[in-house]
């Protein structure tokens, strides 16, 4: 019933909202100078990471000071009560480092070590923290051709547009986000496509809910009536991990999208 | 002309979330001339308005990081605008509030000759509505209010509004249909 009634709520009246387009397009582009507002954005975007690299020597540190506490108080108090000698221990010779679980342990992979280049790095990223650089197909068939050769179908397409953007977290291309317009007469959509390029190795946490969608004909999807659309998400393994939200005033929007896929 | 596409607004301010500053140039070209609309409607000259523009798209650029993707991003922006424009105004002391009767000025200046005449009429039109209507036809044809965000703006009841805008909707399009009002 709220659905029917926000409905009735998103509803212009036709005549009239195609009456105010027609006025509001009528009048000339503004003349304006982007420049300070992209510098600002930047400007965010560097705050909030001092922001991150603050609160992440702040959790650092706290976990350090744990890590004393329970070095000079719990771990004594252990030991003196258990009346052992854990200190004289070997390490298993098979791991050196002590940190392999113990049989019978289910074996976090959290405790797993790593390596050193991962140390640095969250291996799980927000998509608000990377950043996007704008590529054209050309570019990034350069330096990413497998992952571009699934794209070449819809370059080809007359209906299609696509623009790319190459995504950086810390340093490391993560992924390429392709935003795609196809304009047919027969289901058309507008979709945003994710394309992981790190192999599995840095995850987008934004994306995780893709892993649970429904499987049909080998991809996840799960698709939605909202307002006047159709929103779809898909996801697929082909050159890369993908993962697709695809918009269309057509049930069949999803499929026609597949279809330069699959 | 392609339809105005709300969606794809709400998708460049998700890059622009991202920190993808060319996003910003999309936003120009999907509502700038709207965002142009409402301030020079607001604040009566083309020179104003593009500095009222220029200063929102620094606001967006601030804020955009508080925007909700689940929300009307073409509203969310236009409400940047109008805060924008009548705080200009304020500032300027020419008129101490808003003032919405002033609104439709657009074909007074630089308005392109196609879509004159309907342009003017729809003007005109909008002038012929009782002020109640008016206002309620700009918030949503020119912000995009729903009728729920009409309701919380006026403080008046969903039912209140929807009975107006039904009202003043068919007023206009008998105006721009046959010109003719009932209520001469």
């Amino acid at each position: 019933m709220n659905n029917v009634i926000n409905m009735m709520e998103e509803k212009k009246d036709e005549q009239l909202q195609k009456a105010f387009e027609g006025y509001f397009d009528g009048n000339e582009a503004p003349k304006i100078d982007l420049g300070r507002a992209k510098a600002e954005l930047e400007g965010a975007r560097r705050r909030r990471q001092r922001g991150r690299r603050i609160s992440a020597v702040l959790s650092a540190c706290a976990a350090f000071a744990l890590v004393l506490a329970l070095t000079f108080t719990v771990l004594p108090m252990f030991l003196a009560r258990s009346g052992g000698d854990m200190s004289q221990a070997p390490a298993s010779p098979d791991d050196p480092t002590g940190l392999a679980p113990a049989p019978g342990d289910n074996g976090d992979v959290s405790n797993a070590p790593q390596s050193p280049s991962e140390d640095s790095r969250n291996p799980v990223y927000s998509l608000f923290a990377v950043t996007a650089e704008e590529k054209s197909y050309k570019e990034l068939r350069g330096t990413f051709s497998s992952y571009m050769n699934d794209f070449a179908a819809i370059e080809a397409d007359g209906f299609t547009v696509c623009r790319y953007s190459l995504y950086t977290y810390d340093g490391v291309a993560v992924m390429i986000g392709a935003e795609i317009t196809n304009r047919s007469d027969e289901a058309p959509f507008t979709a945003i496509v994710y394309t992981d390029l790190s192999g599995g190795r840095y995850k987008a946490k934004e994306l995780a809910k893709y892993s649970e969608l429904p499987q049909e004909s080998g991809y996840g999807i799960s698709t939605e009536h909202k307002g006047i659309e159709y929103l779809s998400l898909i996801h697929w393994r082909k050159n890369g991990e993908k993962y697709a939200e695809v918009s269309s005033p057509s049930e069949a929007g999803a499929q026609v999208f597949m279809n330069y896929f699959l | 002309m392609p339809p105005f596409d709300g969606g794809q607004l709400n998708r460049l301010l998700v890059r622009l979330q991202r920190g993808d500053g060319g996003a910003l140039d999309g936003v120009l070209a999907v509502a700038g001339k709207r965002m142009l609309a409402l301030a020079q409607g607001i604040l009566g000259n083309r020179a104003d308005a593009e500095d009222a523009v220029q200063e929102s798209f620094l606001k967006i650029a601030r804020s955009v990081h508080g925007f909700r993707i689940d929300t009307n991003g073409y509203a969310w922006v236009m409400r940047i605008v109008r805060n924008t424009a009548l705080d200009m105004l304020r500032k300027r002391k020419r008129r101490a509030e808003e003032n919405i009767d002033e609104f439709f000025s657009l074909t007074d200046g630089s308005y392109s000759e196609e879509g004159l005449a309907e342009a003017v009429a729809l003007e005109r039109a909008v002038a012929r509505l009782q002020p109640d209507e008016r206002k309620i036809i700009y918030y949503r044809y020119y912000l995009d209010f729903t009728v729920r965000d009409i309701a919380r703006e006026t403080g008046a009841s969903k039912s209140a509004v929807q009975r107006t805008l039904d009202r003043a909707e068919k007023q206009l399009k008998i105006f721009l249909g046959a010109g003719q009002n009932p209520r001469e």
